[in-house]
């Protein structure tokens, strides 16, 4: 009941903050350098012609009248046509936002789970050359450039040992073949996405890492980890059922504020790898000036984090009981 | 006579430090009978907690057991192993913590800390059994069932010290070691605390070393006591001795600082010496020689010995048994 209430007020915040998020892109999109219409615009259109054609965009409105028509035509669903596909940009970005969510959520619980898992043994074993082995690798790793990592990936395992296809989500061939099954298109993108997927957590696990390690030193020296001992219990047990659940705790807060930056890094790795995914688009979208497309691709992803932001907080809620209420 | 719980003989517990090994505990010797009590009192850093831990074998890492003995139902505890270690605590001891402190996991509801309890040192048992026994903990500590799904910052402070009580009890110990268990809690809360392990203690004939800085506190649940001083047993007997013609000056003081209504303000100059004065003696003769009013040339040459007073009370005092 309680936790109910608390997901009901997130999603009042959420709406007030999308509201925001609305209402900063549309300045921001009439403040860019250049005129939408000019690009509309052919010079060979006569004056009467593209004095219709901006009357038909509702450009000749005041711009208040403008930003009531932009949020209706949000909050419906409608955010206009592609310039480039000439196609409604929510049916575009609706094909690409399951390939992005896949590829991230992937990405970041792996990362997770990953650095969780090390970082306690890290912690565990603090001092010992596995700790030092281990922070070390996390630091190098954290610094590493992602683009460069990609890249490097692609050369030695697409090139050198040529173990995984480097660009795409699948293989023309398997899904047209007639008798491909769910499992054989599941695995096709399966083995695409393991070289982007390589990359991503190699990049992310070691913030994960160093903050359950620390988050780990202090859970250890806490007085319930000494009620434990006193029990009697084994030391597997102790680590893991009394230390880790609350040095964990800073991961999961670590996790929702870098879910922002991991989309922003996934416009990279996916352009890099020619992941058919939202950032892909958005590169896509900004250097061919197709602004309806930018448009509705940063309000999708918008709502992407701010969603992801909730999912995290429930998770929160969910594994410390005393931020119910 | 009762048969002894526990026997300490002359243990020593030394932190290992940049300048060598420094002692916390110095040759302390003690008993605990079979449901009897026994309490420790003393200031800050005396080495208290640290002859707790040293008893459970959760001394620090840098922490070292320098010399001694104990002896535990006959079991030579400071030569078993880990493991034997593991199977002793909380099942024939266990703690009752200062529920100030975070002794409970935030994270686990205290239901589950519970029977965790129970469950480690007696695999066997069903769950139904271990869901009863856990009930009947929360009755015995006088608190309701319907608290048992929650979590411990649900709790006030002094129903986390009856939930610490309970978690003590669960697998029927034959001794407790409470740790400060009424500190940083109300008078009132207090009281009931105190009486609730003075009840559970007799009722269950348990072993109990109480430790605690506030000798009145001790005095209300334990039968025998013991004066620590800078990592030594100063004083040692029950607690008529003790507290009606104690033999060492500190106790002495202890006993004078009691605050009564009817008295003037108790003066604690005597007993508060300089911080980092509390430690091990590293001088010669007697640790308290600067503060006691009797002192003589003797205190401050050497140490004194044990002084038995009666067959139940000794006291470590060059002055004690002469002439008073």
């Amino acid at each position: 009941m309680a936790l109910r209430r608390f997901v009901l007020r997130r999603l009042v915040e959420i709406a007030v903050i999308f509201f925001v998020i609305m209402t900063v892109l549309f300045i921001l999109f009439r403040l860019a350098p250049g005129d939408p219409v000019s690009r509309m615009v052919d010079p060979s259109m006569t004056p009467e012609d593209a004095r219709l054609l901006m009357e038909s965009m509702g450009l000749d409105q005041p711009l208040w009248t403008q930003y009531i028509y932009y949020l209706k035509n949000v909050v419906t669903g409608n955010m206009g046509v592609s310039f480039h596909y000439g196609e409604p940009v929510i049916g575009i970005l609706m094909d690409r936002l399951p390939n992005t969510i896949l590829l991230f959520t992937t990405s970041i619980i792996l990362s997770a789970l990953l650095g969780v898992f090390l970082g306690k043994i890290a912690a565990w074993r603090r001092g010992e050359r596995i700790d030092t082995l281990m922070t070390i690798g996390a630091l190098f790793c954290h610094t590493l450039f992602l683009p460069w990592l990609a890249l490097i990936m692609i050369w030695f395992f697409g090139y050198r040992v040529g173990w995984f296809p480097i660009t795409g989500m699948i293989s023309p061939e398997v899904w047209i073949h007639p008798d491909a099954g769910f499992m054989a298109k599941a695995l096709d993108v399966l083995y695409h996405m393991v070289l982007p997927l390589m990359t991503l957590v190699l990049i992310h696990f070691g913030s994960y890492l160093l903050v359950m390690r620390s988050s780990m030193l202090d859970t250890l020296k806490d007085d319930y980890i000494i009620t434990a001992r006193a029990k009697g219990l084994d030391e597997k047990t102790i680590r893991d059922h009394h230390a880790a659940p609350n040095a964990a705790l800073p991961v999961v807060t670590s996790v929702g504020l870098s879910l922002a930056f991991s989309i922003n890094g996934g416009a990279l790795t996916e352009t890099v790898f020619t992941w058919p995914g939202i950032g892909r688009e958005l590169v896509f979208s900004v250097s061919h000036s197709d602004y309806p497309l930018a448009q509705a691709a940063f309000l999708l992803i918008a709502i992407v984090v701010l969603v992801a932001n909730l999912v995290v907080d429930v998770l929160y809620a969910y594994l410390d009981p005393r931020i119910r209420y | 006579m009762t048969s002894a719980l526990l026997e300490v003989d002359n243990l020593s517990i030394g932190y290992r430090t940049a300048g060598g090994i420094s002692l916390a505990v110095d040759g302390v010797s003690f008993r605990v009978d079979r449901g009897g009590s026994l309490g420790l009192v003393g200031e800050s850093g005396c080495g208290k907690t640290t002859i707790g831990m040293g008893l459970m074998g959760l001394l620090a890492p840098n922490a070292t057991i320098v010399s001694g003995q104990v002896r535990f139902e006959g079991e030579d505890l400071m030569t078993a192993s880990d493991a034997r270690m593991r199977q002793i605590r909380w099942r024939r001891i266990s703690m009752i913590f200062q529920a100030a402190m975070n002794a409970l996991n935030p994270v686990h509801r205290v239901q589950d800390q519970i029977a965790e309890a129970i469950i480690t040192h007696e695999p066997d048992l069903s769950g139904h059994s271990v869901a009863h026994r856990t009930r009947s903990l929360f009755d015995l500590v006088k608190i309701p069932e319907s608290r048992l799904q929650d979590y411990p910052h649900q709790f006030s402070g002094g129903m986390r010290q009856r939930v610490i009580i309970a978690m003590a009890l669960a697998c029927n110990p034959s001794l407790i070691i409470a740790d400060e268990p009424t500190t940083a809690l109300d008078v009132i809360v207090q009281n009931q605390i105190l009486s609730a392990i003075g009840t559970f203690q007799e009722e269950m004939n348990i072993g109990m070393i109480f430790i605690s800085h506030d000798i009145a506190v001790v005095a209300d649940v334990c039968t025998n006591i013991g004066v620590m001083h800078a990592g030594s047993l100063v004083e040692y007997g029950s607690r008529q001795e003790v507290l009606d013609c104690p033999g060492h000056p500190y106790t002495r003081m202890l006993v004078g600082s009691l605050l009564t209504l009817s008295d003037q303000p108790a003066d604690l100059s005597g007993v508060a010496c300089a911080m980092g004065d509390n430690g091990p003696a590293t001088v010669e003769g007697c640790p308290i020689n600067s503060i006691c009013p009797d002192a003589t040339a003797v205190c401050r040459r050497e140490r004194a010995g044990w002084v038995e007073l009666s067959t139940t009370h000794r006291v470590r005092c060059s002055q004690a048994g002469e002439g008073r």
